[in-house]
């Protein structure tokens, strides 16, 4: 294989994994939020190398994502997720069948 | 109060200018339109005050009294009187009033003085109120009211200059806080009369335009055939504006194509680009016209105040069908997307009645289903006249639409028949006056959503076309392979193992691949099939269209017409019905009797047009 063409797969390769990587956050934002915290948490710990350090903190999520604007953002006006005590007092909306 | 930083309400009654109020003040660019009920959730901004003082402004939605009986109401509520999690109490409260309506907005101005807060009173709207010849004693209402009174036109930068300064000077002091009981609020009707009578002559209760107007367009014959009219000619225009400028994209994008090709060296970087970025994404771009003509007349008509009016036209066969003349605004945004229309249901007070309208909005055409019609329009039926003036296509895109919505009202049909609760309840709406559209505004409106759909369109649809184009390029095909590489690619594989839930509606392998990206976003579905085609190398010189003629017989195409029309909505939707209505039982029933509905329409529509053909 020649050097160009090995070029050319490795570009591809990184275009790919940051494509799948993108995705994967894009659809599923609360569970990569909490797989890069998990991530984050096991690298920032005391006996860590200071490089490991300072790549845990740097992965820390910045803020809770996961609103209803991810994956489609069209609407441009979601806004937060409501805090969690605010949302305790909402009833389910649910649907009645008569034979209940 | 925070040092330095002043926390502002915005409060007042539905369409009454509060958040064109909040645009101006922060130079934000919330949503704003001609009827009641835009405003669903609070939002926040800042800006600074001529004198240096940064001031926090806080943008409610509209509530007509504290007796909050929808959602959005409560929220409004609870931030004045501090019971909004999280939130303190606002330092000043800004009750903006339509001024050429005093007489339903001046009650809750005296319900928001009960709360014992400081309090402003921005008399918004003073330019339709002088051109209407209403004449308001704004230092006899502001003595009376025992409050600052300043006059506003939103709409205006130079409108909102009195109010920045009230509120950038002295907080005004708070009058003492009153019970709110029955009496209390049943003794605040008297009290408006009372200023009424001595603060504001009116020449006539409505404006003589309106009702002119309204002659017609709330006539239940003649209103309902306009409103047909209406609508059937914003589709028409969506492909006589918007076709020719697509066709000039996709042939931009073609020619650019072939040029980096030419470029690029042989490769699999090349066919990434070529078939993938271009051939995928480029087909897709190339609808942003035809969205943007629909987005022009949503954005004319949500300006113009005609909306509330179809919605009133609409509730008899509304209520009729399960659901109430309250839906129409949130179906209506559903034409954008699904997702603010179902966060828009938070202005239905009743509960049954907001469930039933989340259950069916996904029904209603989004944006992002408008590239996939178009492509297949495009590509199945001949541009020709109907009657001599209508064109053919247009026609079809409209009973595409149509059929979403005929498939909403037969869905809450079903519903009304086999919930438990039948009582229906009357639709209590405030119709607000016509205005001409600003062409500033429908311009940033235009702007935003371009900017949504090249986020949209550089974002996951470009990631999901890189991941479709590999998957359609690897593996390799085995030594020996006789048929088409892309057969032996993991795309063929899987699209192949597809094919067999999808055979019995006339889709082939490479439409039944398109449709799992199509769940992360419905524009996808056509990058995917340009990019499996031109990796398979069927897209030919003609593009993806040609490419569809060629190897999809009609039947399957109104087919495949059909599913999106009904088909289960994005991921994005399914996540947006769990946050309000609570419940994953919602999620599971919406996506299956869409999966069910699509199905079964899908397999009629293939069926007949295959024995037809």
């Amino acid at each position: 294989m020649s050097a160009g063409l090995l070029t050319q797969y490795l570009v591809i390769a990184l275009l790919v994994l940051g494509s799948a990587l993108y995705t994967f956050r894009k659809l599923a934002p609360q569970l990569t939020t909490r797989w890069q915290a998990a991530a984050s948490a096991s690298l920032d710990k005391p006996w860590r190398a200071p490089w490991a350090r300072r790549l845990g903190r740097r992965l820390q999520p910045k803020s809770a994502t996961g609103n209803c604007g991810d994956g489609c953002g069209t609407c441009g006006s979601c806004g937060p997720t409501p805090p969690a005590s605010a949302r305790g007092n909402a009833q389910p909306l649910e649907f009645r069948p008569r034979s209940k | 109060m925070s040092a330095g930083t002043l926390r502002i309400a915005l409060v007042g009654n539905p369409n009454c200018g509060k958040t064109a109020l909040f645009n101006q003040l922060t130079g934000g660019r919330q949503k704003v339109a001609n009827y009641a009920g835009v405003t669903v959730e609070r939002k926040e901004g800042r800006f600074t005050a001529p004198s240096g003082r940064v001031l926090q402004l806080l943008d409610l939605p509209g509530t007509y009294s504290f007796d909050a009986a929808s959602p959005d109401e409560r929220i409004t509520r609870d931030v004045l009187e501090g019971n909004y999690p999280g939130e303190a109490p606002p330092d000043l409260i800004v009750c903006v009033a339509d001024a050429t309506n005093l007489r339903l907005h001046l009650r809750f101005v005296l319900e928001v003085q009960r709360l014992g807060r400081p309090v402003v009173l921005a008399l918004n709207m003073m330019d339709a109120a002088r051109r209407r010849g209403i004449a308001i004693d704004v230092p006899e209402l502001s003595r009376r009211l025992g409050l600052p009174v300043v006059e506003t036109v939103a709409v205006r930068r130079e409108g909102v200059r009195s109010l920045v300064a009230q509120v950038d000077g002295e907080i005004p002091v708070a009058a003492p806080a009153q019970p709110d009981d029955a009496a209390a609020r049943a003794d605040l009707h008297a009290q408006v009369r009372e200023l009424l009578a001595a603060t504001v002559r009116m020449p006539r209760a409505t404006d003589a335009r309106d009702d002119a107007l309204d002659r017609w367009a709330l006539h239940p014959v003649c209103g309902l055939a306009i409103l047909a009219a209406v609508m059937f000619l914003v589709f028409q225009a969506v492909y006589s504006v918007g076709k020719p400028m697509t066709d000039a994209i996709a042939d931009g994008f073609d020619w650019l194509g072939a040029q980096v090709a030419a470029w690029m060296p042989a490769g699999p970087l090349q066919s990434l680009v070529t078939d993938g970025i271009f051939g995928g994404l480029g087909t897709v771009l190339g609808f942003l016209p035809e969205i943007l003509v629909l987005f022009f007349f949503i954005l004319v008509l949500e300006e113009s105040g005609y909306l509330p009016r179809a919605a009133f036209l609409l509730d008899r066969l509304m209520v009729a069908v399960g659901l109430t003349g309250r839906s129409f605004i949130p179906l209506l945004s559903s034409f954008a997307c699904a997702i603010p229309g179902i966060m828009g249901t938070r202005s239905i007070t009743d509960p049954r009645d907001r469930l039933a309208t989340i259950l069916v909005a996904p029904l209603m055409t989004c944006s992002a289903r408008l590239p996939v019609y178009a492509l297949l329009i495009g590509a199945f039926i001949p541009t020709r006249r109907v009657l001599g003036v209508f064109n053919l296509q247009g026609v079809v895109l409209f009973a595409l639409y149509a059929a979403g919505i005929l498939g909403a009202m037969a869905v809450g049909f079903v519903m009304k028949r086999i919930r438990r609760d039948r009582s229906e309840h009357a639709l209590l709406m405030e119709l607000p006056s016509y205005r001409l559209p600003k062409p500033r505004d429908v311009a940033i409106g235009l702007w935003e959503r371009g900017m949504v759909f090249l986020k949209r369109l550089t974002g996951v649809i470009l990631a999901l076309t890189v991941l479709m184009w590999f998957i359609s390029t690897f593996p390799s095909p085995p030594a020996g392979a006789s048929g088409p590489a892309i057969e032996y690619s993991i795309a063929g594989y899987m699209g192949r193992a597809l094919q067999h839930i999808f055979a019995p509606l006339g889709f082939n392998w490479q439409i039944s691949l398109s449709l799992i990206p199509a769940f992360a976003a419905r524009e996808t579905a056509v990058a995917a099939l340009a990019t499996v085609y031109a990796v398979g190398g069927d897209a030919g010189a003609g593009g993806l269209s040609h490419a569809l003629a060629a190897n999809f017989p009609l039947a399957s195409a109104l087919s495949l017409l059909v599913w999106f029309a009904f088909a289960p909505q994005c991921m994005s939707t399914l996540a947006v019905i769990r946050r309000e209505t609570a419940s994953w039982r919602n999620v599971a029933i919406s996506f299956g009797y869409m999966f069910a509905l699509a199905y079964a329409a899908s397999f009629v529509t293939y069926q007949i047009a295959w024995r037809l053909a």
